[in-house]
């Protein structure tokens, strides 16, 4: 009897991967622009004792698909990333075809191995095997089973609940060795610790997580990062009993900033002589410690580059800040150990920092795993203020910090015995300030608006110009951009540039400009709207949109228009001063008149860096009243 | 994806000279290109190529014809922008192709530092994935020169190339030079004014030597509506000549007809005979020609999909009709092949992208062979086989507007044999890329907003935005709807969104149709009592060459071109419109009868509906510099009619 129920169990557990039942043409009718459905994942991950007496983490990820439409075998290449720390052991795929009323079962031919320099590092150990399903059909089914091992327990585990085809069930099941300690947290789901199923066996305990009919992902332009939106779950090993004592992994921050501490431990900050002659010359220079900062801060922004290194170690190991200085090269982590050796020869204290960028939703509280961050920095005490100093931005002004770690928490190393959370503030919208101050004048006989103009930019605002300015291939041609007015036709006369090359300095335009065929001349009237900048006059957000809008930074635009010489004209309907606000925006316009003259200004700040969907009606209200005060123009009569 | 002449074999191997070493093994640094050897002329500029040598040495060896190929390069550097740019440093390598030197130093005025070996990477992968070796640049900073040379050994490549001798950095001086064995003659064409070559003598070597040589090449930058690299100096050469044998004709078309007509067509039975009963289920039978061509291609394109790898399987009709994948080379082979077990008279075409470079009719090379079209003479239509969403008459635009290699096969007796020859691929007719507007305007009654219908036309490349639709997922489906919604009117609400003919079943056949109705009120501005509607916004934003910098290249476009669009608009009751004239726009390039491109706007009114009609079309896709500006006021034209503003006072 026992061997019968062998027989059928083997057999049960063939049929489970054998191709589906499916009702395609139902499906068709559920998902008709789908075509891919995903019929089932399932993930195993079983994390035992290897025979060092450590966490061993072997993941098994299976998963069977069905196509749904015609022209299908365009979806036949499938790529499995992998690394040297997330050793790919093992690949099975099949593709089951159509065949009567049968299918037909073909594997795939062998996968093709290759390093990976498809991401963002210029070296790293990502590597991907690519294969094709053969065959591929509208009706037709595919297979695969991935089998992929992790040594090291710190360097697991983030699974998504999602995917970008529709899934009619996924499933995770983690199978743990007892004395190994296993933690779970959630993130953009519904599904909490209490929904996972949980059964104690006498060697293991199993967790399953259980999810089905889980819609297709869908990313829209503007969404916050990835990790902010999609559901997905961490699985932490807080700690394992080894043969003589516990050993903690990640049970909390302290945990984390240990093993951070181990890598900024095994960085040479021994200084070169390189390292010693631009600490001594800046020292020459400046005199008070603020100023010696700065001056550090701008050298490694000026003359290290950034080049990301993530390989072996390289993830989290920083390469020593003298080969930094030397080979005038870096990542985020050597350039931050570049900045703190400097600063160490002048008896200046740097801290190593962590942070996450914008894109993970998470604090160091609730998740005291490397998942938490992806980026370091530099911290500097300064008298009233922390300076968070980030020179991965070759053009951020100092004291600012980049748009995508504001308002995020740091991890600060004050030495390997203790640190300190805080928070990097948003800057305020004024402080990233741009301005456009212009004089115009009809041109009686052509009716040309002829003017000049001022324009400012501080702050990120100034950044972001000064990084396009130094790519641009045609100078001129970006000016004209950036002072475009009125409409394209828009004739940039002359400029003059100050500040673009200093990063602390605020930018200063000025330019003399023609606008013709703007003003409309009907009969003895001219109509001339003096709304030249209508911000966010196209910012309406499209009525299907799903995920919330993200801003890179606060800012404020301020625009004046002194229209003036317009006699022998007279004006009429002269717009009423007005100011209104959105979820997160505000808007003001104020006008006044003098005798042959009259002065408009309008300023528009970004106040908020999110609009949530809730307050996509409320948005799109302010978006209409901006449309209904930009459109309204002034009428010039002879009397 | 280039064209493989796997068949073609080189019988040169049979003279060798013993053991061969390369000329350039003991290549080193070039010294004399310091800071002082910087021409004054480039005193402002962000980066200069100060010395730029390559040669390509082919050398015959005991187990194959192999090419040691010498790249150095001396840039000044001095721009953060030039150093991002020049920080890293890629070698390609695999499979047979071997490093055998590679030397990096940045000199500046403290002194030089010598790349470390240890610090060059080197990617991993199997066979056929592309490899490389790399490094960072290290202790780069503005005002460095940087200076590096590798030597790499590969297995020749003779049979043709065309090499850019410009770029977008200005050079100083240019050393190009081909190396080769005194009975392989290789033969030459520099153009754009690009300098012909020296011979040279190598005392003690018996070798051919070409060695050019050109200084202050400029710098040369993308325009608008313009073929950068087809003006660039270019250098064309091929192994033409092996005395030693006599051969005075390698690497000529006539030589490779054959082999093409080969690849191209099965002619294994077996797979002829699952090809016929293909042809069969096809139901072909009693059907016009033109639509026997297109349903043949319809099948194979939607059955079969194409994928970017050299792999054999992937061209070998057997393992295609059970792999349902192929490569480029596939799938010729398999359209080919069934036009042939059709009947169906066809030739097979080779050409390339024009925007790379124009097919040179004097001088033969295989660099020129690496697009396939096949064109069918008795209905003087063209396919392009790899193009998914294109159907008959559709193919690449860079394609037109060029010569190509057309080969066609004849028999003589029993024998067939394929000859080939040179001839125009034509631009299409103006009339085959229509994007045509059929508008209504009205002012909604509350006198609040504008009220827009519309119809949207499109056939030949703009209508293959309805062929996408067929390869969509919902997500990208909403996308799509998106980006033809998008009028880029601000505030608009579209307000009815239909598709007619969406689908790449339609494509050649019938017209994409979108039917929008959408609402705006920034479209319509308020001064008192008067009400401004900007009509001209409903044609959506136009290209625009305003304000250029002083245009240096002559006019290249994709391709010919027409518009035709009408916009109904309805005068508000108790509203007048005095300026009406404001709808007439014109401008010509050429003359009115037979322009190379025209913008003309008029308008007819009939009680208080005005009627606009625009002609906008473009017959001539290049443009010399002296009409540029005549071609720039067309597009100009139409960027000016999107920005008229009509006024409608009280009466």
């Amino acid at each position: 009897m026992k061997i019968k129920l062998l027989v059928l169990a083997a057999l049960l557990s063939l049929n489970t991967w054998a191709q589906k039942e499916v009702n395609v043409q139902l499906l068709i009718e559920e998902f008709p622009d789908e075509s891919t459905v995903v019929l089932n994942a399932t993930t195993d991950i079983l994390i035992e004792y290897d025979k060092n007496a450590k966490p061993f983490i072997r993941i098994t990820n299976e998963e069977s698909k069905v196509y749904l439409k015609d022209n299908t075998a365009i979806r036949s290449m499938e790529v499995i990333p992998f690394s040297i720390e997330r050793k790919l052991v093992d690949i099975e795929a099949y593709s089951y075809l159509p065949n009567g009323e049968k299918f037909k079962k073909q594997k795939i031919d062998s996968p093709v191995y290759s390093d990976d320099l498809s991401g963002s590092s210029f070296a790293s150990d990502d590597r991907k095997a690519t294969f094709l399903f053969p065959g591929l059909v509208k009706g037709a089914q595919s297979y695969k089973k991935t089998i992929l091992e992790v040594h090291d327990p710190h360097r697991v585990g983030l699974e998504f609940m999602s995917d970008y085809y529709p899934v009619q069930e996924m499933l995770y099941r983690i199978e743990v060795e007892k004395g190994i300690d296993l933690e779970f947290r959630f993130f953009n789901t519904d599904f909490s610790t209490s929904d996972i199923e949980v059964v104690e066996e006498k060697k293991s305990t199993i967790y399953t997580i259980r999810l089905d009919k889980i819609k297709a992902l869908r990313l829209e332009d503007g969404a916050p990062g990835f990790r902010s939106i999609v559901p997905h779950f961490v699985y932490t090993i807080k700690g394992y009993q080894a043969e003589e004592e516990y050993v903690r992994v990640f049970e909390d921050m302290a945990d984390l900033h240990n093993w951070y501490c181990d890598f900024q431990k095994a960085v040479d900050l021994k200084p070169s002589s390189q390292i010693k002659a631009v600490a001594d010359s800046i020292g020459k220079r400046h005199a008070t410690e603020l100023d010696r900062v700065k001056a550090i801060y701008r050298w490694v922004q000026d003359n290290i580059k950034y080049i990301l290194v993530s390989e072996g170690d390289g993830g989290f190991q920083s390469q020593d800040p003298s080969f930094t200085c030397d080979k005038r090269y870096g990542d985020c982590k050597a350039m931050s150990t570049l900045l703190i050796s400097l600063a160490k020869q002048l008896d200046i204290a740097f801290y190593p920092t962590w942070v996450g960028t914008r894109e993970l939703p998470y604090s160091y509280e609730t998740l005291p795993t490397p998942h938490t961050d992806n980026h370091m920095i530099a911290t500097y005490f300064g008298a009233d203020r922390k300076y968070f100093l980030d020179a991965t931005y070759s053009k951020l002004p100092f004291g600012y910090s980049p748009p995508f770690i504001q308002g995020k928490q740091v991890m600060i190393s004050k030495n390997c015995e203790s640190f300190e959370l805080a928070m990097v503030p948003v800057v305020a919208a004024e402080a990233n300030r741009v301005s456009d101050e212009i004089v115009v004048q009809l041109n009686k006989d052509d009716f040309k608006l002829e003017g000049r103009g001022v324009f400012t930019a501080s702050g990120l605002g100034k950044m972001e110009i000064q990084e396009y300015y130094e790519r641009a291939d045609f100078k001129q041609k970006f000016i004209r951009a950036i002072l475009l007015k009125g409409e394209n036709n828009f004739n940039l006369l002359d400029y003059t540039l100050k500040g673009m090359t200093d990063n602390d300095s605020t930018l200063v335009i000025e330019y003399t400009f023609e606008l013709p065929n703007y003003a409309v001349k009907l009969d003895a009237d001219v109509f001339l709207n003096l709304h030249l900048e209508t911000p966010y006059n196209g910012d309406k957000i499209l009525e299907n949109r799903i995920l919330p809008i993200e801003y890179d930074f606060k800012n404020q635009k301020y625009f004046k228009i002194e229209f003036k010489d317009f006699k022998p004209f007279r004006l009429t309907n002269v717009p009423e001063n007005t100011q209104f606000e959105g979820p997160n925006m505000k808007y003001s316009r104020l006008l006044r008149s003098a005798d042959n003259s009259l002065i408009m200004e309008q300023t528009v700040e970004l106040v908020g860096l999110n609009i949530q969907p809730n307050q996509f009606d409320a948005h799109n209200e302010f978006v209409k009243k901006l449309n209904k005060t930009y459109r309204q123009s002034i009428q010039l009569i002879l009397p | 994806m280039k064209v493989l002449f796997t068949t073609i074999v080189l019988f040169i191997s049979s003279l060798c000279f013993g053991q061969h070493t390369y000329f350039y093994e003991n290549y080193e640094f070039k010294e004399g290109f310091g800071f002082d050897s910087i021409d004054t002329r480039y005193a402002n500029e962000e980066e200069v190529i100060l010395y730029e040598h390559i040669a390509r040495e082919f050398v015959v060896e005991d187990d194959g014809f192999y090419e040691y190929l010498l790249s150095h390069e001396i840039r000044y550097i001095n721009s953060d922008k030039a150093i991002e740019e020049n920080n890293k440093v890629y070698i390609p390598f695999g499979g047979t192709t071997k490093i055998l030197k590679e030397e990096c130093r940045v000199i500046k005025k403290s002194g030089i530092s010598t790349l470390d070996k240890k610090a060059i990477r080197e990617t991993e992968g199997d066979e056929g994935t592309r490899q490389f070796r790399y490094f960072a640049v290290e202790s780069l900073e503005k005002g460095s020169i940087v200076e590096y040379f590798y030597i790499i050994r590969k297995n020749a490549s003779y049979q043709g190339t065309y090499a850019y001798m410009q770029g977008s950095v200005p050079k100083q001086k240019l050393v190009y030079e081909i190396i080769s064995p005194s009975h392989l003659v290789f033969l030459s064409k520099g153009t754009n004014g690009f300098p012909e070559p020296k011979e040279w003598q190598v005392e003690g070597e018996d070798l051919n030597f070409l060695h050019f040589e050109a200084a202050h090449i400029p710098g040369i930058k993308e325009e608008l509506f313009a073929n950068t690299n087809a003006n660039k100096m270019q250098l064309i050469f091929r192994l033409g000549q092996n005395t030693a044998r006599d051969d005075l004709m390698m690497n000529t078309y006539s030589r490779i007809s054959d082999v093409i007509w080969g690849n191209t067509h099965t002619a294994d039975k077996k797979e002829i005979k699952q090809l016929s009963k293909i042809l069969k289920g096809l139901k072909l039978d009693g059907k016009e020609l033109k639509d026997q061509i297109f349903d043949i291609e319809a099948y194979v394109k939607s059955n079969y999909s194409v994928v970017n790898n050299s792999n054999d399987e992937l061209s070998n009709i057997k393992a295609i009709l059970k792999n349902k994948f192929c490569n480029e080379q596939g799938i010729v082979l398999m359209l080919g092949s069934l036009y042939e077990a059709a009947g169906i008279e066809h030739e097979i075409v080779l050409s390339n992208d024009r925007f790379d470079s124009y097919l040179d009719r004097e001088f033969d090379c295989y660099c020129f062979l690496s697009d396939y079209l096949i064109y069918f003479p008795e209905i003087d239509e063209y396919l392009q086989p790899v193009a998914t969403l294109f159907r008959l008459g559709l193919v690449r635009d860079d394609l037109r507007g060029n010569y190509g290699l057309f080969i066609s096969s004849t028999k003589v007796g029993e024998i067939s044999t394929a000859i080939s020859e040179i001839r125009a691929i034509p631009f299409d007719s103006y009339m085959t890329h229509r994007s045509d507007m059929d508008i209504q305007v009205r002012l909604s009654d509350d006198l609040d907003k504008a009220e827009v219908k519309s119809k949207r036309l499109w056939t030949g490349y703009s209508a293959v935005m309805g062929a996408r639709y067929s390869y969509v997922n919902e997500s990208d489906r909403k996308e799509l709807d998106e980006a033809l919604q998008n009028m880029q009117i601000e505030g608009m609400t579209v307000t009815k969104f239909e598709l007619e003919n969406e689908g790449v079943e339609n494509v050649g056949k019938e017209p994409f149709i979108v039917h929008m109705d959408y609402e705006s009120s920034s479209m319509l501005e308020i001064a008192g009592e008067a009400l401004i509607l900007k009509v001209g916004v409903v044609i959506g934003p136009q290209s625009e060459l305003y304000q250029e910098e002083k245009r240096k290249l002559p006019v290249d476009q994709d391709n010919n071109r027409n518009y035709d669009r009408k916009i109904e608009i309805e005068i508000p009751e108790g509203y007048h419109c005095s300026n009406l004239d404001d709808l007439n726009i014109y401008a010509v390039l050429g003359e009115e009868k037979n322009p190379g491109a025209i913008f003309k706007s008029t308008y007819t009114l009939e009680g208080n509906k005005v009627e606009v009609t625009l002609i906008e079309y473009y017959t001539q896709p290049q443009v010399p510099i002296e009409d540029y500006d005549a071609f720039a006021a067309v597009v100009n034209a139409a960027a000016d009619f999107n920005k008229v503003k009509l006024v409608f006072k009280p009466n």
